[in-house]
């Protein structure tokens, strides 16, 4: 922003509360907000019309919106902002702000409610948004003083985006965005009690250095922390200064790259079998900036059975929540890996000396259980296609995923190499995500390439977003893996519930081909092996968005799977389904 | 095994901060035995005192969610510490003609006569939760029209 225009927007004007709120926006930085108008918050887009330097992105839903926005934010590190109005149009974001909470990613969302002298009476279109978001945001706030409204947004992107990172909603009633007031922009934010980054305690980092040193079998896991930390260089220095296997979550992936020779893959469920014995055999499990979901310890009194736990993590409550914790950090990832890192350089302290045994043995696994899967003859298999992807594109590349199978194998066979390259609702498992998310990428980094990797289940939830990619020209990579079921109930069906299969069909309908067309999106449809080469470098070469369907068989699996409740002895690795 | 757990919460007095919290227990699963709030000795501030049966490795967990909730300023689990605890309950009993019944309770420091009329006796009771409940069982249930009371308030 020009610094006359900053000087024009902080003038003590009397302005609507509808033009606070665009002039906060822009001085917070925001540069895009996603949204979908209505009533209540007409008298915002109503200013927007003075603000052509404003962006919007108006989506084709308000669900589309929020999870555009939380892209933008997981490919950014910025706060992501979403908009709607009052009644159905915030009720509509709710799933995407659960899916911003349960993996902590910044967004403020503003909503608009029916006016104050309305409020409480069942008014047309009227939402209790505070009420229903309670449990799935860091914090909101109902303003119904105009002379609040200015110092909320300034609280509420520094919640946002500080400590554990999360969704703040600010619900407005529309005679407050009417009212005016003197615009007063607060220099300084400080929200009382609030400590976002505690300062690191070294007598504990001191124990668990001592603990690294003695142990024999070290693991870590990395989660999505140290990707919202931007801790991945300190997380890299720290693992090769000791010597020490890593293993990331779902969340975590990029953050060390997968070609790295300490990293072991994706514990968990899909999890590859170095990075499940690893954890099942070590002495030491470091996590750090990841919480012990039960999609990563499965049955948590057999997981981890000889280690001692080290926990690092910004959020104090996550720290023994699941599991008893012997060294708990409390603090900001990058914060403790620095710590960490000047203390390692140290002369004065013990470098740890690698265990061969233990490193051999974990390669060892590596060599024995590499993912793979079997390509019999043409037949298209979704993994050739996530390979396919992988070696096609740069360590650039952001991926964005949709809920299932196909996420799985994305995960298991993509290409991340990068912190922030791999987008995917992982906690809350919000199918739906995959399209809007890859939009909301492609407008934060417009010169990535940006692939967003669905079912043909997903797909379907927020297909209405398409129009977007074309109207904007976003060059998103739809990928499309189309087969014909909904894959990952299919899988629970055959191997868990005998093959009794029930509501997974989806063949035949839509033709995704047409349906790209319809919105402007070229599409593209691929059978073979030798299809799928041809139309994945026709898509490469595509300068507009682009939709590929890549037509695969619904009997493939994923594998390695451990069932819930069960360990890592339980694994089921495939069978002879599994040969490449 | 569960025990009675206590906590001292000092928050900011901003309008739904009692729902956020109860809806915090609510959603891990915890169930509050009572929960009262009132002004404190800061202006702005409110102090709830809650009572929850936690499981011991649970008591730290609430506390650490309750500490990262925005309006909450500070948590203090007292039941691990020496504390004062007190309740306030209106007992309304019926006056009856049998002799076999109780038909008021003992005279105590903790409880005396605050309204009464032909059929019935209002007494207030000032205790701790647990002699109240004592002090209700030892009565004949029959002569007990209502309880009201305002949930404990404590500190250490």
């Amino acid at each position: 922003m020009e610094a006359n225009h900053v000087r024009n927007i902080m003038n003590p004007d009397i302005v609507s509360g509808s033009e606070i709120i665009l002039r906060c926006l822009l001085l917070e930085g925001v540069e895009c907000v996603f949204g979908y108008p209505g009533g209540a918050v007409l008298y915002i887009y109503d200013a927007m019309v003075d603000h052509p330097e404003f962006q919007h992105l108006l989506t084709r839903h308000e669900q589309g919106a929020i999870h555009a926005a939380d892209g933008y934010a997981r490919a950014s590190g910025k706060t992501g902002v979403c908009m709607a109005t009052s009644g159905p149009g915030a009720t509509n974001l709710i799933t995407g702000i659960a899916t911003a909470y349960a993996d902590s990613v910044p967004l403020v969302i503003f909503t608009g409610n029916v006016s104050t002298d309305m409020i409480g009476t069942d008014a047309f279109q009227e939402a209790d948004i505070v009420g229903m978001t309670m449990p799935v945001v860091k914090n909101s706030y109902f303003v119904d003083n105009i002379d609040d409204l200015a110092p909320t947004i300034r609280e509420a992107f520094h919640l946002a985006g500080t400590g554990r990172k999360g969704p703040v909603l600010i619900d407005i009633p529309k005679d407050i965005l009417a009212a005016k007031t003197k615009f007063l922009h607060p220099e300084t934010v400080n929200v009382e009690g609030y400590v976002p980054y505690p300062e690191v305690n070294l007598a504990q980092v001191n124990k668990l250095y001592q603990a690294i040193i003695k142990s024999k079998c070290p693991v870590i896991i990395a989660g999505g922390g140290v990707v919202s930390s931007d801790a991945h260089g300190a997380l890299l220095h720290f693992i090769e200064q000791l010597n020490i296997p890593v293993t990331t979550t779902l969340m975590g992936l990029g953050c060390v790259p997968d070609n790295h020779p300490l990293f072991l893959g994706m514990p968990g469920m899909h999890g590859t079998v170095a990075a499940n014995r690893a954890i099942h055999e070590a002495d030491l499990l470091i996590a750090i900036g990841a919480r012990f979901d039960d999609r990563v310890t499965l049955n948590i009194k057999k997981f981890a059975p000889n280690a001692e736990i080290a926990h690092i993590d910004i959020d104090a409550a996550e720290i023994g929540k699941n599991i008893h914790t012997h060294y708990p950090i409390r603090g900001d990832v990058s914060d403790v890996l620095n710590v960490f890192n000047n203390h390692v350089g140290d002369e004065s302290t013990p470098n740890r000396k690698p265990i061969k045994t233990w490193h051999q043995y974990l390669d060892s696994l590596k060599e024995m259980y590499p993912l793979k899967y079997r390509q019999n003859g043409h037949d298209l298999k979704p993994q050739y296609v996530m390979e396919l992807i992988r070696d096609t594109t740069d360590e650039n590349t952001i991926v964005t995923t949709d809920v299932g199978q196909h996420q799985m194998w994305a995960a298991q066979f993509g290409p991340f190499k990068k912190n922030r390259s791999f987008i995917t609702s992982g906690g809350l498992g919000t199918m739906g995500f995959g399209l809007p998310s890859a939009l909301g990428a492609q407008i934060a980094c417009p010169e990535k390439m940006v692939v967003s990797i669905n079912g043909d289940g997903g797909i379907q939830m927020c297909a209405q977003e398409l129009a977007v990619c074309a109207i904007h020209n976003l060059p998103v990579k739809i990928v499309v893996i189309n087969n014909q079921v909904l894959g990952m109930i299919y899988q629970w069906q055959n191997l868990l519930y005998k093959e009794r299969y029930s509501s997974i069909d989806l063949q035949g309908k839509p033709d995704f081909v047409k349906l790209a067309e319809a919105h402007g999106v070229k599409g593209l449809r691929a059978k073979t092996k030798e299809e799928a080469d041809t139309c994945w470098r026709e898509a490469l070469k595509t300068d507009r968005p682009v939709l590929i369907e890549f037509v695969v068989p619904k009997e493939e699996l994923v594998y390695p799977m451990i069932p819930q409740g069960q360990s890592v002895k339980e694994v089921m690795l495939g069978g002879d389904s599994c040969e490449k | 095994m569960k025990n009675k757990s206590l906590f001292s919460v000092l928050v900011q007095d901003h309008p739904r901060v009692m729902e956020r919290i109860t809806a915090l227990f609510g959603r891990r699963g915890y169930n509050i035995h009572s929960i009262t709030v009132g002004s404190c000795e800061i202006p702005g501030k409110s102090r709830m005192t809650i009572v929850t049966e936690l499981e011991n490795q649970k008591v730290r967990q609430i506390e650490m969610q309750l500490n990262k909730m925005v309006d909450v300023l500070n948590v203090e689990e007292i039941s691990s510490q020496p504390y004062t605890i007190q309740e306030l309950a209106f007992v309304k009993v019926a006056k009856t003609v049998s002799a076999n019944s109780n038909q008021s309770f003992p005279s105590s420091d903790h409880v005396s006569v605050i309204a009464s009329d032909q059929q019935h006796v209002l007494y207030r009771i000032i205790d701790t939760p647990e002699n109240i409940n004592l002090r209700i069982q030892q009565m004949d249930p029959q002569q007990i029209l209502r309880v009201i009371r305002t949930g404990a308030v404590a500190t250490s």
